[in-house]
């Protein structure tokens, strides 16, 4: 039977256990609970329905008893004496000394666990460094938030850098939303004269006087505004003025360019231009320089060009008012169409798709892996290490330490051990820095301006280190019972390894995908290099062409041929490793209503010859036939294809480009090249055509026998600096500016291959921990073992047993991972390898040997020990 | 309603009550009820701690008398100093209703 008054009786009880509410307020409230009560029961309540309700109704004893103290109290944190305060200060210092009490007495773990995260940390910072270097590109310009890029889109949706040189002056002049233009056009290099000093520059840019107006290159002499606003004038970088006045003031200074063969007036000159700015230039002339006729073309597509918009103005809206400008001048049918990029995208992105930005992304994802990776040793290590502590726990918790109190303790501990493995990263970075620089191919530097942002990442980094790895052996550590770990000798860690292990797995998993990636990315990258692509480039020299030579190339022909050590020259345009030219073509039976773009190139004579490009149809240039240099060409395979011709010799095609001369634009087909990889391979086989036009060749290409190669070479030379005289002599093997190509890609595979390395030796390092603490652990139950006649390599088979089955577990789950990124990474290459089941077994074999000797070491030595060591002492 | 809007309100409301009469707690949370038709909702036994502080600063006294139903009861009454309290209390509030009155019309009257 419900008793009113025994019920408010033990209320009264509960309210006075709370030191904060004096008889008087309880008395106090006592009558409103009453009044409640009453109100209630008179309501049709039960007595005790009521009282319940109106206990209820008053809250919780604590929150009324701190709200009165706060009435009364001038303590200003308006907590009550008797309340454990939030942080102990004075407890800090006791912290601090049973921290690196434990240390001194586990070395070894201590120094595991701060090398761990530091290896970790060490390479985070210097993937972080090579990340910001990439992002820092082009973000030194003011205006950069108004800078765009002209790019064109296909209807096939396929788009591209480069524009004509007509396009960007009429969006100026047409549109009020743009403010400034300006087309880059990289010069042919040219001898350069001043008085007697000249140089072979090899960076000149021609750009529109906008271009200084737009990016923020800063003026060492001159001014930016007016710099280029003659047709004669020239600004050129603090370095290349050095070069030819020195000490002197180069303003107003005449240079002699020989290609085009005109003065040229320096009005400025710039400070260097840093390395990571996508426009790289040592002189910048006018573009007017090519002339009104080639500047107005519509059809050719082969200047970079960027605008700078008003403030405000959209380029959502921009792009889609441009959208038709092509049509209004080609005509209906002529089918690319120009849009804008933002100009900060343009090294990230390649041509308006993903580039760099890839790189980014999947390093940035390594970095954070093995940090995580490091994390994990250190949360394994700990745990498993606790129940050493477990005692300290014990009595801290019977003192009177709350549960949060000793996970806080721990938490700090972990968070003073990831600073200092932040500390000793980056004392250890700038030794390592330099190696890290070269691998990368960047001249990268770990202190400079906007330092403080990587200082504010790798902060946060520890701190998240120390809170991530902190956290879970701190939740152990705090839950531990007081009287357990005071009355035996407890471990604590049995029965809580099902996490522990997930985590190893998880890190070994992690190691064998990144070791099958690099394996994967270095066969690929072999692959490529050994790849037939259509033309032989071995033992071809190339020598840039230049004025001299190109009045003189039959001379140097014949100089040349037939003497020992050659076997070939010819010239082109450009290198058969990236032809870029693109231009529209029609024909007789031409499905499509509009013309066709196609691949095309100017090239010499026994240019096939040279390269040992196979003719599938028809035959080669030659001098016997006279049309050759005016109509003749040659086209690939997949060109041949693509016009839907069986026998295409003979055929004829026209030109679409009306700034060529009208007796040009019909050509006749007198040969099919097999098909060829004439860009990178990731870019695969298009339809191609060459054909004579000597006035283009920019380049010189010698065939020279295997085995005679220095005396070709000074054949070369001699014959090149007969007919040459001005211009210095520089050569190149073409393979080597083909593995040049490839540079992007061997470099990222260099970083690939550091860094799985690193990550399979973080994670070796937390499993090299791991064992010996198992092993020391089971000293016992092996002696025991041992005694009883167990075999030393019996015992080993026993312990590593459970690693290995670790190991087969991260490889489930490793494999479809690694497989589903190498598919997708290979999809990014035309040619590519299969991925061979070899790639697997090899990544997961390298796994279990580190496995093995990391396991097996520790296992061997403890197996070895002397049974009656481990089983007298204690 | 807010934490803050409740707790910002307590004490006019309350000195407001008490300028009508003397009262005690319970009947001062069943008035705010009955005044607000229930919107205002305070939480019953906060009311004292805030029914304390006023007194400590001296805008209320407090007596303990007993009841008619033979109850111990602690009325409190507002003082002369509680008085001038809520007067300038009253002005803060009525120049905030003023100012969203005058916001509120003018909105009426652009739509």
């Amino acid at each position: 039977m419900f008793e009113l008054e025994k019920a408010i009786l033990g209320w009264r009880k509960r309210m006075r256990a709370d030191p904060s509410l004096e008889p008087g307020y309880i008395a106090e409230i006592e009558s409103h609970l009453r009044d409640k009560i009453d109100d209630l029961a008179a309501r049709g309540r039960s007595p005790e329905q009521a009282f319940d309700d109106a206990v209820r109704a008053l809250g919780e004893t604590r929150v009324i008893g701190s709200q009165f103290f706060k009435v009364y109290t001038s303590r200003r944190s308006g907590r009550p004496s008797w309340e454990p305060p939030r942080f102990f200060p004075a407890l800090a210092w006791n912290y601090f000394r049973t921290a690196t009490r434990y240390f001194r007495r586990h070395k070894g773990f201590a120094v595991l666990n701060i090398a761990g995260l530091a290896v970790g940390m060490l390479c985070f910072l210097l993937i972080m460094t090579w990340v910001r270097n990439e992002l820092s590109y082009d973000r030194f310009h003011a205006n950069l938030d108004r800078l765009f890029m002209i790019l064109s889109r296909a209807p096939d949706g396929s788009t591209w850098s480069s524009t004509t040189f007509a396009l960007p002056p009429a969006l100026k002049s047409g549109y009020p939303e743009v403010e400034e233009c300006a087309r880059v056009w990289p010069w042919w290099n040219s001898l350069v004269r001043y008085g007697d000093v000249r140089f072979d520059e090899r960076e000149i840019t021609l750009t529109d006087p906008g271009f200084f107006r737009m990016f923020s290159f800063p003026f060492v002499r001159g001014n930016p505004d007016t710099a280029l606003a003659e047709k004669n004038s020239l600004v050129l970088t603090e370095k290349t003025a050095r070069r030819y006045f020195g000490e002197d003031d180069p303003l107003g200074k005449v240079l002699h360019l020989d290609s085009p063969g005109q003065d040229f007036t320096v009005t400025g000159v710039v400070g260097n231009v840093p390395p990571n700015s996508t426009l790289q230039f040592d002189m910048v002339l006018r573009v007017d320089l090519l002339g009104e006729e080639r500047l107005g073309r519509w059809g050719e597509f082969v200047a970079y060009a960027y605008v700078q918009l008003r403030p405000g103005a959209s380029v959502e809206a921009f792009n889609e008012k441009i959208k038709g400008i092509f049509q209004e001048h080609m005509g209906p049918d002529y089918p690319p169409k120009p849009f804008l990029q933002p100009f900060s995208k343009s090294y990230l992105y390649e041509d308006g798709r993903p580039g760099i930005i890839v790189r980014v992304v999947v390093f940035s994802a390594i970095a954070v892996l093995i940090l995580l990776m490091a994390c994990i040793n250190f949360m394994n290590l700990s745990t498993v290490q606790s129940f050493q502590r477990a005692r300290e726990v014990g009595l801290r918790k019977t003192i009177g330490a709350s549960r949060i109190q000793v996970a806080r303790q721990f938490l700090a501990e972990a968070m003073f051990i990831s600073g200092l493995s932040l500390v000793l990263a980056f004392s250890i970075a700038p030794a390592v820095l330099p190696a890290f620089s070269r691998l990368a191919g960047k001249d990268l530097v770990l202190a400079g301006p906007g330092t403080g942002g990587l200082l504010i990442i790798a902060g946060a980094a520890a701190a998240v280190t120390g809170l991530l790895s902190g956290s879970y052996p701190a939740f152990i550590l705090s839950s531990f019972r007081p009287v357990e770990t005071l009355r035996t000798h407890v471990s604590a860690t049995s029965g809580r390894t099902g996490f522990r292990k997930t985590l190893i797995v998880f890190q070994f998993a992690a190691s064998v995908a990144l070791i099958l990636s690099s394996i994967v990315v270095a066969r690929q990258l072999r692959f490529l290099g050994n790849f037939d692509l259509g033309f032989n480039r071995d033992q071809v020299v190339t020598i840039d062409n230049n004025l001299q030579l190109l009045s003189k190339m039959d001379v140097f022909k014949q100089e040349l041929v037939g003497r020992p050590g050659i076997l070939n020259v010819t010239f082109a345009a450009q290198t058969p490793l990236s032809v870029g030219q693109t231009i529209l073509v029609d024909w007789e039976g031409n499905p499509d209503p509009s013309p066709v773009p196609i691949g095309y190139t100017m090239a010499d004579y026994d240019f096939f010859e040279t390269f040992e490009m196979k003719m599938a149809e028809g035959r080669s240039f030659s001098k016997e036939y006279i049309a050759d240099e005016k109509e003749s060409c040659i086209i690939n395979e997949a060109a041949a294809k693509m016009f839907g011709w069986d026998n295409p010799v003979g055929k004829s095609l026209r030109w679409i480009d009306n700034s060529i001369d009208p007796s040009l634009r019909n050509v006749q087909i007198v040969g099919v090249v097999k098909d060829f990889y004439d860009r990178s391979l990731r870019a695969g086989i298009r339809p191609f055509m060459f054909r004579i036009y000597r006035p283009w060749f920019q380049y010189v290409f010698i065939k020279v026998d295997r085995n005679r190669i220095p005396e070709g070479l000074e054949r070369i030379r001699a014959a090149f600096e007969k007919l040459a005289p001005d211009y210095p002599y520089r050569y190149e093997f073409l393979d080597e500016a083909f593995n040049r190509q490839y540079s992007v890609e061997s470099q990222q595979g260099r970083l690939f291959n550091a860094f799985s390395l690193l990550s399979v030796f973080v994670a070796a390092l937390g499993l090299f921990g791991l064992a010996a603490f198992t092993a020391e652990r089971r000293t016992k139950e092996i002696g025991i073992r041992k005694v009883l006649g167990a075999s030393v390599a019996g015992l080993v088979a026993m312990i590593t047993r459970e690693y290995l089955v670790w190991v087969a577990l991260a490889n489930i789950i490793a494999w479809p991972a690694g497989y589903y990124f190498m598919t997708k990474w290979l999809k990014g290459f035309i040619v590519r390898i299969p991925l061979s089941v070899l790639f697997f077994v090899a990544a997961s074999a390298m796994m279990l040997i580190v496995v093995l000797a990391a396991v097996g070491a520790q296992t061997l030595r403890a197996a070895r020990a002397n049974p009656v060591d481990s089983l007298r002492c204690e | 309603m807010s934490r803050n809007l409740i707790a910002a309100s307590a004490k006019p409301m309350i000195l407001s009550l008490l300028l009508r009469r003397e009262s005690y707690g319970y009947q001062i949370l069943q008035d705010v009820t009955a005044l607000s038709g229930g919107t205002i909702d305070w939480s019953e036994a906060l009311l004292y701690p805030v029914l304390h502080r006023l007194e400590k600063e001296g805008l209320v006294r407090s007596k303990w008398k007993m009841s008619g139903e033979n109850r111990m009861r602690k009325y409190y009454a507002l003082t002369p100093f509680g008085r001038r309290e809520l007067e300038a209390e009253r002005e803060r509030w009525l120049s905030i209703h003023g100012a969203f009155i005058k916001l509120w019309t003018s909105a009426e009257e652009t739509k």
